[in-house]
């Protein structure tokens, strides 16, 4: 195993650790409304909106990380923005830590296939 | 010397303002009212109306549903028109108002096979409000802002909606559209008013020939 596949596994256990680690449990839902499972991580953290009018207001950043092999190994593709209105968007849903279940579509997808992690950024769905 | 009475009093820029605001205010009550009564959804017309603020997006952060615009109403700069005023008690003043107006999209279902996107559903409520603000602000029934005597003129100068910064993607999508409303209105200061130095009576009267006499009467002692 060279230090590229270590370094995708060594991630992908990471990603997947719910014992010790961070992970959580997050279902993926791809534009034919078929739903799929996965371990991954998520953040959840204030941030700052500038709409260009100089005047900053609260926002939240809202993202999930999931290992490429577990969506490859699912039959999925890397799930992206879904920018035509006639179709659904990649949907992720999970439990904060209070237990409240969130819902999210996937604005944009920012993965990389070198460590083979996606970072899904999402925008409220409802 | 200095002034002899106190300055309690607002300058016409700040009254005009508050007035901008007070009209915006006044009509979303009222178009929805008016909406309510032609049986369409009052909300369309809703708008909170801010005075010199931008941070009211706070409430947004745990409410994943409300969409409630957001309209606020600064203050920018104005400059003096020497052509139009006189230097010691009235001066014409170029004023430049914003009017700032906050949609949030929501992405969602359609409710069939596609979504609503959130990006576009913000643009749009941008685009909405400001549409709204604008034919409101420019009625004729506001053509002096309610200032009749302070405000010569208004008119909307610019109208621009905002790209958002696209470095981050947060879970709200925020569009913002800008209206810059140019009011003309007069501003003024307090005045010197001098001591009387002493009272003098006169009259003037006319002769039958038409000749005028002015006759004054004062303490020479």
């Amino acid at each position: 195993m060279g230090i590229r596949e270590r370094a995708e596994a060594d991630a992908r256990r990471i990603l997947n650790n719910k014992t010790s680690g961070k992970g959580l449990d997050i279902t993926v839902t791809d534009p034919t409304g078929a739903s799929h499972s996965f371990v991954g991580w998520q953040n959840d953290i204030a941030e700052l909106i500038d709409p260009d009018t100089q005047d900053y207001v609260s926002g939240r950043l809202v993202n999930v990380s999931l290992a490429i092999t577990d969506l490859v190994t699912a039959g999925l593709e890397i799930p992206e923005g879904e920018p035509d209105p006639n179709k659904r968007p990649w949907v992720v849903e999970y439990t904060d830590l209070w237990g409240t279940p969130l819902k999210y579509a996937v604005a944009r997808s920012v993965p990389d296939r070198g460590l083979g992690i996606v970072v899904l950024y999402l925008e409220v769905y409802a | 010397m200095t002034i002899a009475a106190l300055i309690d009093k607002y300058d016409n820029y700040e009254l005009v303002r508050n007035e901008i605001a007070a009209i915006l205010l006044a009509e979303t009550s009222s178009q929805q009212a008016l909406a309510t009564a032609e049986g369409k959804d009052p909300t369309l017309w809703a708008f909170d109306v801010y005075l010199e603020r931008f941070n009211p997006w706070e409430r947004y952060i745990n409410d994943r549903t409300e969409k409630t615009p957001i309209v606020n109403v600064w203050y920018d700069s104005d400059t003096t028109d020497l052509g139009a005023s006189e230097l010691i008690s009235r001066q014409k003043h170029d004023g430049i108002f914003h009017i700032d107006c906050y949609g949030r999209g929501i992405s969602r279902s359609d409710g069939g096979a596609g979504h609503v996107p959130g990006d576009r559903d913000a643009v749009l409520e941008a685009q909405r409000v400001t549409r709204l603000v604008r034919n409101i602000i420019m009625s004729s029934t506001y053509t002096y802002l309610n200032m009749q005597g302070v405000v010569w003129r208004r008119y909307v100068q610019n109208r621009m909606i905002f790209q958002p910064s696209d470095n981050q993607r947060p879970v709200q999508q925020v569009m913002a559209g800008r209206l810059t409303l140019a009011v003309e209105y007069n501003e003024t200061s307090p005045q010197y008013e001098g001591d009387t130095l002493e009272l003098i009576s006169a009259e003037v009267s006319r002769a039958d020939d038409g000749k005028v006499y002015f006759t004054a009467e004062y303490d020479v002692t």
